[in-house]
C-alpha cells in the first residue's frame, strides 16, 4: 500500500507503476463513497459510475492540488461533491417542481389559523403577520422564488439549476432574505426569545 | 405557494439563526479539505477555519457534502 505522498507523486509521474497508484487511489474512492453514499436520500448509489468520473476530474486538475490537506483527502472531496450532485438530481428528479412554478407568481403565503385557546395564540399570530409582511415587502421575487424551493427541501445546487445561477449566488441569495426578515423581526420588537416562546 | 406550519417554524429558525457569512459556498469548497484534515488528525483549527464552521451551520447543502466526506475518509483511514 502506497502512502500519500508516493501515492501523488506516481499518479503525477507517468511510469508504469503510475496506472497501480491510480487503481489505489481508485479503490480508495470506491470504498468510501460506498459507505457514506449509499442509500443517502433513499437512493441505492452505484460508486462505479461516480469514481470513474471523479478519477477523471481528479487526474485532469491534479496540478491544483497544493496539499493543504492529504492527496487523498482532496480526491475524497471532488468524488463526493460528483456523487452528492448525482444523488440529488435523481433524488428530485420525481419531487413537486411546485415551488417553481411561477403562474401564482413567486408568493409564499402564510394561511396557518392559529388556535385561539392556545395560551400563546396572540404572539403567534402576531408573528406569522409580521414574517407575512415582511416575505411581501422587503423580498425581492427571486429571494421568494428560492426561499420557497428551499423550503420544499430543494438542495442549493437544484435551485441553482433550476433559476439558472451558481450554488454560491443561490446561497447567498438566500442568506441576505433571511437577514432581511431577521432584521425585520428586530424592527418589529420581536426577540429571538419570543418567537421560540411563541412557536414552543 | 402556501407553507405548511413546518415550513414557516423551519423558516423562522433559519431566520433568527442567521448571522454573517463571508465564505459563502465558493469559499468553503476551496476549503473544505483542509478543514476535514484537520477534524480527521485531531489538530487545532487555524483561526481561519472558524468561517467555515460558520458557513456549514447555515448550509445545508454544504454541512451535507461535509458529513458524507467525514463518512467516506473515516472509512478508509
Amino acid at each position: 500500500m502506497l502512502d500519500d505522498d508516493e501515492l501523488l507523486m506516481l499518479i503525477k509521474g507517468d511510469d508504469a507503476s503510475r496506472d497501480d497508484a491510480i487503481a489505489q487511489l481508485r479503490s480508495v474512492l470506491l470504498r468510501g463513497l460506498s459507505k457514506s453514499l449509499n442509500n443517502r436520500y433513499g437512493q441505492p448509489f452505484n460508486a462505479e459510475d461516480i469514481v470513474q468520473e471523479a478519477l477523471m476530474k481528479v487526474l485532469s486538475s491534479i496540478e491544483k492540488f497544493e496539499g493543504r490537506s492529504k492527496f487523498a483527502t482532496w480526491a475524497m472531496t471532488i468524488a463526493t461533491r460528483i456523487g452528492i450532485s448525482a444523488l440529488r438530481r435523481k433524488y428530485h428528479q420525481d419531487v413537486s417542481m411546485e415551488a417553481f412554478n411561477t403562474a401564482e407568481g413567486h408568493s409564499i403565503e402564510i394561511a396557518i389559523t392559529v388556535d385561539p385557546s392556545l395560551s400563546n395564540s396572540e404572539s403567534r399570530t402576531e408573528i406569522f403577520s409580521v414574517l407575512q409582511e415582511l416575505i411581501d415587502t422587503e423580498l425581492t421575487d427571486k429571494q421568494r422564488r428560492a426561499t420557497r424551493a428551499f423550503l420544499s427541501d430543494f438542495a442549493t445546487d437544484e435551485i441553482a439549476e433550476q433559476l439558472n445561477m451558481n450554488r454560491n449566488a443561490v446561497y447567498k441569495l438566500i442568506h441576505d432574505a433571511r437577514q432581511k426578515l431577521k432584521d425585520g423581526f428586530a424592527r418589529a420588537g420581536l426577540t429571538s426569545e419570543e418567537i421560540f416562546e411563541a412557536l414552543a | 405557494m402556501k407553507l405548511t406550519y413546518q415550513q414557516i417554524t423551519n423558516l423562522i429558525e433559519l431566520t433568527i439563526a442567521t448571522v454573517d457569512d463571508s465564505l459563502g459556498c465558493d469559499g468553503c469548497l476551496e476549503l473544505i479539505d483542509q478543514f476535514a484534515q484537520a477534524e480527521l488528525d485531531d489538530t487545532v483549527m487555524p483561526d481561519a477555519m472558524e468561517a467555515i464552521r460558520i458557513h456549514l451551520e447555515q448550509c445545508k447543502c454544504c454541512k451535507d457534502e461535509y458529513e458524507a466526506l467525514m463518512i467516506a475518509l473515516r472509512e478508509v483511514q
